[in-house]
């Protein structure tokens, strides 16, 4: 190792001689190496940012591991096993620095050399599997308390890797302090070890007449004696084995229910709110490893056990942090999301945890309904909101988002607020009716029967005033149904609206014909239908005139006819006003039934049926 | 004084033991780079130039400073890595490189021992800094131990026959290393825990992959040194016999590698709350934590025994962490704290029974606890320590698991000494071969049928039959080792 000694009496820098060898001294095989693990450490380097960046699953990381494999192979290929020097700081291969990192924040050199690992030996036959699991050992959240007993070394070992060897460095004494009694150093045991034992001597009468069968002092075992020993493996019988398995099987299945148990008397006379959420943060992390593994089902255990331990403890604070920590928005779009798996088997417990969960998360599962894409589970889903909901708070509160729902939920909300007490239905609708979807706004209108409409008469008469013409057109022949001089008033109010004008044909007779089914505005109507001025003929005022005509006709009115058949007469006529009288006069001429038939048609499809008598 | 003045004059105290510690890591750090740079700057200059000033200085206050720590200062080389008084010098950035020259230097000299006896001063440092000049000079092959340095002895010491931890190829002396160093290292860690400092959990766990790890073939080893005397009957050794006794079980179930650990782990901590817990005589650490005393409140005070076991299992749930290994040693701690001689049964508002590592915990703890001596009684011996679980009945254990338990380790445990039908005296020294006749262990004979001790006996498996199907030897009965001068740890580790 030492290169030139340094003459008697000469100086020099030592370090000189003893600095180890240099990158010149390798063999060029070995320097080859050195240059491939270089490389190889370099991909390394790369694919653990990748992952700290953008986490395991980023796609640049299948190329990263792809070029470390190729590199260790490559190391190995046709060659011996290998070993990588750990430093505090850096990687060495043949003493020479293939990788350094000088900080010791996040560098797992470090974490390695602190862990008292000094090698790692790879060997021929490494798998890709064996590298990533070093990788993932690499990568590991130390900080995660999950990993609390856990060093490199026992890391290392939990991946059982069949081609990489770790060399540790054993800290000797270091559980034996010095000042301690020599009974607790190693030499102490090793020497109550080896210690001979004192005779005791047996005192009964018969053991004086025996012969003496003190052993001889230096008996023991000898290095033939451990040659001779082998492992001769325990073997049961078939019955013996299922008993076995069965003890095992029962006793497992417990132990979650077990630990919830515990934890609770654990934490029973610790009423201090840290010691609270630490509980409620604990079972957040079960949680979440069930959630993560898709356990849905032990899940779903999990909340019943502890809903069911509110008999057992006072403590019912205890618990209710617990469900409220569960109770998040992203809890529950983890749980649902299981609902969007066609092959999941899990609905039932997804349902249950959901129905477990605080009540005031009900908006946002309703609100994660839209977003189920298995039409199955939707309705499975759907199928339990007349029970989530049967609270009438929590019924107001989710009515209330019926201004911001699509369609397909609101139909599905209203169905259930369909079932319970008007309020919520009132609160639904009336929410409903702010929704920017004229579908949702139209369903409203349709949830509730003509009893109700006196309730919703305001709300009626505002819709009279939407957007949407389906809506206005709901709204009209809910209100038709009502004679009353209010309503009456209201849709003459609207007809003069200037937005009126702008309504199609079918739209403007229907409110002309609420008009004469709600009151009577026959001297009105009569008015407009005979203003024939050759100056006024627009075709808004023709169509004015169509449907006062169409109005007079419905409320049978007999001033009527004569105006009819002069306009049926006239030599320039309105086609649209002439289509009116003709069909007025065939109207006023039918029995009951037919003039009903024709209404209908009228208001549902706005059109003119069986227009000649 | 107030209980909160108190407790923050507790919490100094421990800061300061931590400090200390720290302190003399640090120290440990510059003792390694001041030597360097001492041998570095006499290779440099002329020792009388006033650029040594400094070295001679910084060594010359880095031993004195140590040696308030002891009553010598060791700087040792092995595999590799410094040790100041057996203790590993845990290097830094900036001590790291200089480590590795005085490693080299230290291979040169051939040493791996450089000890100051006394404080130093500048004709001691002179004479040490001459000879490895003058060495130097030579290419090595005037051995530096062959210059008298005054206080400062050098030397090549045999650390494999030093401490018997070597990793030789003496199974024993690996089996002796991993149980020797176990029992140390979890002492510590009860007193850690029990004098409120940070204990070294992957220590602990670092151990059960040790015992895991263990050669099946050689589990008798470990199997004989549950009975060493001396440390018996303490928290920290009941919870390596009872962690020793469970894996090899285990192992001989056919449980995997992770299984094993989960369980080796729930043996160690089935009792460690104990260790946090002030209800026993002495209370803040300051006294031995003996599995008597947690026996004398488990059978003396079954009232509180309810209250015991949540304080138990509080003690683990303040050790932090959760996994699903913490959450199974939980419960094994939970369903060890009942009577000696009860079942673990209607601890639960549901229903529920032991689980399974329980069981093989509870058998392993009683078995330990059973062959240690109390202040009212004798330690059983192995084999009536073993015949109890057996005739238990389900009184206590399960009957189907106590007899695995008794086939897995054998009816006559190692360490058993018995009488043949041919008056032979003999030790057991392993496990049955078949285990169908788990009476017939293997066994080194140590008196012969004239009743002459034998130095080197044959080792018999009492399995062996005659052609005719008859068994050549059964034992007839046990005997008392104790009466006959024989030290199981001796007999298999003996020098």
């Amino acid at each position: 190792m030492v290169k030139a000694p340094l003459q008697r009496g000469q100086r020099g820098d030592i370090t000189q001689i003893f600095g180890g060898p240099t990158a010149e001294a390798l063999e060029p095989a070995q320097r080859t190496r050195v240059d491939i693990a270089r490389a190889a450490f370099s991909e390394l380097v790369k694919l653990v940012k990748n992952i700290q960046l953008y986490g395991g699953d980023h796609q640049a990381n299948a190329k990263f591991r792809e070029r470390l494999f190729d590199a260790m192979s490559r190391m190995l290929d046709g060659q011996d096993a290998f070993e990588i020097g750990i430093g505090p700081y850096e990687f060495t291969l043949y003493s020479q620095c293939i990788y350094e990192n000088h900080s010791p924040e996040r560098n797992f050199v470090y974490r390695f050399f602190m862990d008292g690992v000094r090698a790692l030996t790879f060997s021929p036959g490494l798998s890709r599997e064996e590298l990533d699991g070093l990788v993932d050992v690499l990568l590991l959240d130390w900080d995660d308390p999950a990993y609390f007993e856990d060093d490199v070394v026992t890391m290392l070992w939990e991946k059982q890797f069949a081609h990489i060897e770790h060399r540790i460095a054993e800290g000797y004494d270091d559980d034996a302090p010095d000042g301690e009694a020599h009974h607790y150093t190693i030499e102490g045991v090793i020497a109550k070890v080896r210690e001979r034992a004192a005779v005791q001597v047996a005192q009964s009468a018969a053991a004086k007449h025996r012969r003496s069968r003190v052993v001889h002092p230096d008996v023991g075992l000898t290095d033939a004696n451990l040659a001779q020993f082998e492992e001769h493996p325990f073997a049961m019988d078939e019955a013996e084995f299922r008993t076995l398995g069965g003890i095992i099987r029962t006793t497992g299945r417990e132990t979650l229910e077990k630990f919830i148990e515990i934890l609770f008397k654990v934490s029973a006379d610790v009423s201090t709110d840290e010691r609270g959420a630490r509980v409620a943060q604990l079972f957040s992390r079960i949680a979440e490893l069930q959630l993560k593994g898709r356990q849905l089902g032990e899940l779903e255990r999990l909340m019943r056990k502890v809903r069911r331990l509110e008999r057992a403890t006072p403590d019912t604070d205890l618990i209710e942090g617990i469900f409220s920590a569960w109770s998040t928005t992203a809890f529950v779009g983890s749980v649902m999301r299981e609902l969007n798996d066609e092959q999941s088997i899990q609905t039932p417990s997804v349902l249950a945890v959901l129905g477990l969960l605080d009540g005031s998360l009900m908006p946002h599962i309703c609100r994660q309904i839209g977003s189920i894409r298995v039409e199955r589970n939707r309705i499975a889903l759907v199928g339990r909101l007349p029970m989530w909901l049967a609270e009438t708070e929590t019924a107001l509160i989710v009515a209330r988002m019926l201004n911001e729902v699509d369609a397909p939920l609101a139909h599905d909300l209203l169905a259930v607020f369909k079932t319970q007490s008007s309020d919520v239905l009132q609160a639904a609708v009336r929410a409903g009716m702010q929704n920017p979807e004229a579908k949702v706004r139209l369903e409203c209108l349709a949830s509730f029967g003509t009893a109700e409409i006196q309730q919703f008469r305001e709300l009626l008469f505002r819709a009279l005033g939407d957007s949407a013409k389906t809506v206005r057109s709901r709204a009209l022949q809910a209100l038709t149904r009502v004679r009353d001089p209010k309503v009456h008033a209201r849709i003459l109010q609207s007809i003069e609206a200037k937005a009126f004008g702008s309504y199609d044909l079918d739209e403007k007779r229907r409110y002309f014909v609420a008009a004469a089914l709600t009151g009577d505005p026959t001297p009105q109507f009569m008015s407009l239908l005979g203003e024939t001025g050759l100056l006024s003929r627009s075709r808004t005022h023709e169509e004015a005139r169509h449907c006062a005509a169409v109005a007079l006709a419905v409320r049978l009115a007999p001033d009527a006819r004569p105006l009819f058949e002069k306009e049926l007469s006239r030599r320039l006529k309105s086609e649209v006003v002439h289509e009116a009288c003709a069909w007025g006069l065939g109207h006023m001429a039918l029995a009951q039934k037919a003039r009903t038939q024709q209404l209908y048609d009228l208001f549902y499809r706005g059109t003119l049926a069986g227009g000649s008598p | 004084m107030s209980e909160k003045s108190a407790l923050a004059g507790a919490l100094d105290v421990l800061k300061a033991l931590d400090a200390e510690e720290d302190r003399f890591e640090e120290l440990s750090r510059l003792l390694v780079s001041n030597l360097f740079v001492l041998l570095r700057s006499a290779g440099m200059h002329d020792l009388q130039n006033d650029a040594m000033h400094r070295p001679y200085a910084a060594m010359i206050s880095t031993v004195r400073t140590l040696l308030q720590f002891g009553d010598q200062v060791g700087l040792g080389l092995r595999d590799q890595n410094f040790f100041v008084n057996r203790r590993l010098v845990k290097l830094d950035g900036s001590t790291y490189q200089n480590a590795g020259f005085l490693r080299r230097i230290f291979d040169f000299l051939d040493i791996n021992q450089l000890t100051f006896t006394a404080e130093l001063d500048d004709p001691t440092i002179t004479l040490l800094v001459q000879a490895f000049l003058e060495v130097l000079a030579e290419g090595g092959d005037s051995p530096i131990t062959a210059y008298p340095l005054g206080s400062i002895h050098v030397r090549k010491l045999d650390f494999d026959a030093d401490d018997g931890r070597a990793k030789s190829n003496d199974p024993r002396q690996a089996v002796l290393a991993v149980y020797a160093s176990g029992l140390l290292m979890l002492r510590q860690f009860v007193n850690d825990l029990r004098q409120g400092r940070a204990p070294r959990h992957a220590k602990v766990k670092r151990l059960c992959l040790q015992i895991i790890d263990v050669e099946p073939r050689f589990h008798n080893l470990l199997l004989s040194l549950i009975h060493l005397e001396g440390y018996k009957g303490n928290l920290f050794s009941h919870m390596l016999n009872t962690a020793v006794l469970s894996v090899v079980f285990g192992h001989r179930l056919g449980m995997n590698k992770t299984q094993l650990l989960d369980l080796g782990m729930a043996a160690f901590n089935h009792d460690l709350g104990w260790a946090l817990l002030d209800t026993l005589e002495g209370g803040e650490g300051a006294a031995q934590l003996t599995m008597e005393g947690i026996a004398d409140i488990r059978e003396h005070q079954p009232q509180v025994m309810d209250e015991l076991r949540v304080k138990v299992a509080r003690a683990l749930v303040q050790l932090g962490g959760l996994n699903e290994m913490v959450i199974n040693r939980l419960i094994v701690a939970y369903e060890c704290q009942v009577p000696e001689d009860a079942r673990p049964e209607g601890l639960y508002v549901a229903d529920i029974g032991a689980s399974f590592m329980t069981e093989i915990v509870r058998m392993a703890s009683t078995y330990d606890e059973m062959t240690c001596a109390k202040a009212n009684r004798k330690a059983l011996l192995p084999d009536q320590a073993m015949r109890r679980i057996l005739d238990d009945g389900g009184r206590t254990f399960d009957v189907f698991l106590a007899k695995l338990f008794a086939n897995c380790v054998g009816c006559y445990p190692v360490g058993s000494l018995v009488e043949l039908d041919t008056s032979e005296i003999g030790l057991v020294v392993n496990l049955p071969t078949n285990p169908v006749n788990f009476h017939r262990p293997q066994v080194k004979v140590l008196v012969d049928r004239a009743g002459e001790s034998l130095a080197d006996g044959p080792l018999l498996d009492l399995d062996e039959t005659l052609p005719n199907g008859q068994f050549i030897r059964t034992i007839e009965r046990t005997l008392d080792s104790r009466a006959y001068g024989v030290s199981i740890t001796r007999f298999f580790f003996g020098e």
